[in-house]
């Protein structure tokens, strides 16, 4: 193998390690902002589109190559406005008030950033004018020097993502790097022509941000999956162009890489767009299946893996590589229709992860290594968050991905399929920043707390924040618990003084001036479908009104229904988080964490 | 609509079907109510109490109810005196009185008999077996402490130390749960057992370890979450496995009923001789003849030095609570009857439904019909 190849391998083993590792350190808070993160830095594609848009290989490549360009440049803007919105959300009290104190060192910071632009700038121009003869600064020198440092920037804003004080400056530095890559790829030797070059940024930047700044929030995981069906769509492109122009002086290694590129962008296109219908209920959210849909998409999964095959030993045989690239395209379609709409955010993560594969397979064709590099780590961030979802959801990706294969799922009960289910998830050193600003807590206890026998540990945190100065009340719900009050012997044996008890008459207008509800493995008696789903068993049931209070964590062992059965409205709540785990377990994990 | 609460002729009955603070939300409701001179006198509640929330007191309430609310069944006397198509809630033992349901649907009343109450969450304000189960649990372990020779807690002390009382109680329903709970309150070494496996976790919940016999027990549970009554070789398996809990235990509180039937024998002559004498047994099942092959109804016997007690009215020996926890569950079933406080059946109404026993002359209840065929069947 050639030793771009050998590099590239290593490079994209590494940044696949990489990729893990930074992945795993982000909270399941910025699990949103990091796939629309992922998804802007995949419009990495915009390096090798620009090149093909302006090389002037020949006409397909040129128009190809523009619409890759429009396709990337609606990826880097929307991704990276919509992005630093999300992340705009996670300011806390402090973050505000400080604001003020604040703004003159964000002007410096911006300041300092324009003047780097700006020499940059000149240093290009310096290099332009000195193209032809030999300079103290070779343009391809440079450019390889701003991908190095893009690379960088790229994996400090990935970094950045771990904690949300960080996020919006490491995204702010991410989107620095592929301004910089952006930029040095315009100067790159082969470019001749800038008509579509200009063309397809502009109409990119246009589309992308119109996405970016007017789609609401809750649109986001459409306008994702719309985002990587396009980054896709210009890795396939590229791909066909690529192909078309070396003709059959194709070797082995660049076949295999078009043919990944082809293949995986083509399928991912498909995929994206039926993840984004079905989320926006443009498609049926229930899933579709049909007899024997196992078996015919295995089939055609082989008939396309045989065709990349044989191009590889021959690279010739145009119709087999179109016959490739079309059935992929089929195949995205088939593999994304019988999976729900519940389930579309873990498949969109996946895809993300596939995108990447597509734009690292496309760095190996073009020998870009930047693009070998971001792919990667856009590929395994996709694939473990699928991972992470799946855990979350507490089901198997396999269950997930060909679950509904063989059996109908069931059509969820509640508010409309067709939306996004997925719930908010915290971790156990979230919490104290979030107790940071409250004043009151309400402790609502359950059968869970029962079971799990916790009722001393919610005893020594009542008691912790009470020592800090918080009001802490419990709140008694008459059926909480499977036999009379339960809740109160379990309380009494952890020593909870009687006058700390409230029932539920009493305790209800408290929780609009609550400012965090602890609910501590208590389901059904918070359900808010007990006001007004008739068709729910537990319709007239008086219930707790902990959807009034600031917000609310659920500590909850999985998302299984509880007593009555049935789903938890109040789960989906966007003040509402879960922390999933044993209810001793956690209350002790979060007991070390405040102390 | 005049709502009328009798006083208890029954034996030993010390409760009240309405308590003085429930008055006041029947009126609110736009209802009369008349309570019998000394109807709550001996739960607690005076006559001037009644009177001050807004009621009435009559000599006789019967006649001229249009809703009786009662604890125990009517007697044929306390029938014939009801008004046809007057309305008549309270614990009917239908189970149990075929004669007097008769009765009742030959003087056209309209009964409902509130041990058939569904067991679904919006039913659960009227709960009232629960609620009478809850009494019954709490106050079997305080007879079995106050009878125990020992302490119940354990206590390390100059005197030595006091090892705590091993509890051991079978059948963890409302009644079992809440006696699980006192004890471990009381601070004994609770262990407990149940056919339903789906009753572990609830029995650990409470801090009670649970006995696992192996016993093929998938079917225990029938709707509703009660036991179902299983073959008697599976009994038989049972008591030689429960032997050895028994025969450890101080203290042995059996509470496992079977919905409609007679309580199955849990513990046998055999076992009650392997306790330590100067253990109690309090058999909670007694009024559908006892867990216990020794037990007799609402007496003390000692046998082989173990005390074994069989009290069948445990709720009346806490009347003001039990009272008012009933009263409640009885007036949030009758606030859902009669909204408006005028008589008017939804008869497609769940809770109505199932624990409706006549009406308009007939026996009504399918479920009550079809368990009365088989007992006439078998017996």
């Amino acid at each position: 193998m050639t030793a771009d190849l050998e590099i590239g391998l290593y490079i994209f083993m590494l940044a696949a390690f990489l990729g893990y590792h930074l992945i795993s350190g982000v909270p399941p808070l910025l699990h949103t902002p990091l796939m629309s993160a992922t998804n802007a830095m995949s419009g990495i594609s915009l390096i090798g589109s620009l090149v093909v848009a302006g090389a002037d290989y020949g006409a397909w490549s040129t128009i190809f190559g523009f619409i890759a360009v429009t396709c990337s440049a609606t990826n880097v803007v929307g991704g990276f406005l919509i992005t630093d919105r999300m992340l705009k959300m996670f300011k806390s009290e402090r973050d505000r008030s400080n604001e003020v104190r604040r703004s003159p060192l964000r002007r410096r910071s911006l300041l300092f950033c324009i003047v780097i632009a700006v020499l940059l700038l000149l240093l290009l121009y310096g290099v332009v004018k000195r193209r032809n003869s030999a300079g103290i600064i070779d343009a391809a020198q440079a450019l390889k020097f701003f991908y190095i440092v893009s690379a960088g920037l790229f994996i400090l804003g990935l970094k950045g993502l771990s904690s949300p004080k960080f996020a919006r400056k490491g995204m702010f530095l991410a989107e620095f790097g592929m301004g910089m890559a952006v930029a040095g790829t315009l100067f790159h030797h082969d470019i001749v022509t800038y008509e579509w070059i200009i063309a397809g940024l502009a109409i990119g930047a246009i589309i992308g941000g119109a996405m970016g700044l007017w789609i609401p929030m809750t649109a986001v995981p459409q306008r994702t999956a719309l985002s990587h069906s396009l980054g896709a769509l210009a890795a396939t492109l590229i791909g066909i162009s690529e192909y078309l122009r070396h003709g059959s002086g194709l070797d082995k290694v660049l076949m295999t890489a078009i043919g990944l590129e082809v293949v995986i962008g083509g399928l991912t296109t498909t995929g994206s767009l039926m993840a984004a219908g079905k989320l926006q209920g443009l498609l049926p959210g229930v899933p579709i299946t049909y007899k024997g849909q196992n078996s015919s998409n295995i089939g055609l999964l082989t008939v396309v893996l045989g065709s990349l095959i044989y191009l590889i030993f021959v690279p010739s045989a145009g119709a087999i590589f179109f016959l490739m690239a079309g059935l992929a395209l089929l195949f995205g379609f088939l593999l994304v229709i019988p999976i729900g709409a519940a389930d579309m955010p873990v498949v969109i993560s996946l895809l993300n992860s596939y995108a990447g594969l597509a734009d690292a397979a496309m760095g190996f064709v073009l020998m870009n290594k930047i693009q070998i590099i971001t792919g990667s780590l856009d590929g395994t961030s996709g694939f473990l968050l699928s991972l992470l979802m799946c855990r979350a959801m507490n089901r198997s990706a396999w269950n997930v991905l060909f679950g509904a294969f063989g059996k109908v799922e069931q059509a969820p009960s509640g508010p409309a399929a067709g939306y996004e289910r997925a719930v908010l998830r915290i971790m156990t050193d979230e919490v104290p920043a979030l107790l940071e600003s409250c004043r009151s807590v309400i402790i609502v206890p359950g059968y869970g707390m029962a079971v799990a026998q916790a009722q001393h540990a919610v005893a020594d945190l009542a008691n912790l924040l009470s020592k800090r100065g918080l009001d802490v009340k419990y709140a008694i719900h008459p059926v909480a618990g499977r036999m009379p009050g339960h809740m109160n012997v379990l309380l009494a044996e952890a020593n909870v003084p009687y006058d700390r008890l409230f029932e539920l008459e009493r305790i209800n207008p408290y929780f609009a001036e609550a400012d965090l509800v602890l609910i501590v493995g208590a389901n059904d008696v918070t359900n808010p479908a007990a006001k007004h789903d008739k068709t729910s068993p537990l319709y007239g049931m008086p219930i707790l009104e902990v959807e009034h209070a600031r917000a609310i964590i659920v500590l909850k062992r999985s998302m299984r229904p509880g007593f009555a059965g049935v789903e938890n409205e109040l789960y989906y709540n966007p003040r509402c988080m879960m922390l999933f785990g044993d209810a001793k377990g956690s209350l002790t994990k979060l007991l070390a964490v405040l102390k | 609509m005049m709502v009328g609460v009798p006083a208890e002729c029954f034996p030993g009955e010390r409760r009240v079907a309405l308590v003085p603070e429930l008055v006041s939300k029947l009126t609110a409701a736009g209802l009369e109510v008349h309570v019998q001179l000394g109807a709550g006198v001996k739960a607690g509640f005076g006559d001037k109490d009644y009177e001050e929330k807004g009621a009435r007191l009559a000599s006789d309430v019967f006649a001229k109810a249009d809703v009786l609310l009662k604890v125990r069944p009517p007697i044929a006397d306390e029938i014939q005196k009801l008004r046809e198509a007057s309305v008549l809630i309270g614990l009917l033992d239908p189970y149990t009185s075929a004669a007097q349901i008769r009765l009742l649907g030959a003087r056209k009343v309209t009964s409902f008999a509130m041990e058939l109450m569904p067991r679904i969450a919006r039913a659960q304000p009227m709960d009232t077996l629960s609620a009478m189960s809850t009494v019954a649990g709490y106050k079997a372990v305080l007879l079995a402490a106050n009878r125990l020779p020992k302490f119940f807690p354990l206590l390390m002390t100059a005197a030595g130390t006091i090892t705590p009382a091993r509890v051991f109680v079978v059948g963890a329903g409302v009644a079992g749960l809440e006696a699980i709970g006192t004890a471990k309150r009381l601070g004994a070494v609770v262990e407990a057992y149940d056919t339903r496996p789906a009753v572990k976790e609830e029995a650990q919940s409470v801090g009670a370890k649970f006995v696992e016999l192996t016993l093929d027990t998938k079917d225990a549970e029938e709707k509703g979450g009660y036991a179902k009554a299983e073959s008697p070789e599976f009994y038989q398996k049972q008591q030689e496995m429960m032997f050895e809990h028994v025969a450890a235990a101080d203290v042995v509180i059996t509470a496992a009923l079977v919905r409609g039937r007679h309580a199955p024998i849990l513990i046998t002559e055999e076992m009650v001789r392997a306790m330590r004498p100067g253990s109690v047994l309090v058999d909670l099942a007694s009024a559908q003849g006892g867990n216990c092959a020794l037990t007799e109804a609402d007496k003390e016997v000692v046998r082989y030095g173990v005390v074994i007690m069989g009290p069948t009215n445990l709720p009346s020996t806490m009347p003001f609570h039990s009272s008012q926890m009933y009263a409640r569950t009885v007036t949030n079933f009758l606030l859902h009857l009669f909204p408006n406080g005028k008589i008017r059946l939804d008869l497609n109404d769940e809770l109505t439904h199932a624990t409706l026993v006549t009406h308009q002359g007939e026996m009504v209840n399918d479920a009550l019909k079809a368990a009365l065929a088989v007992e006439a069947g078998v017996s």
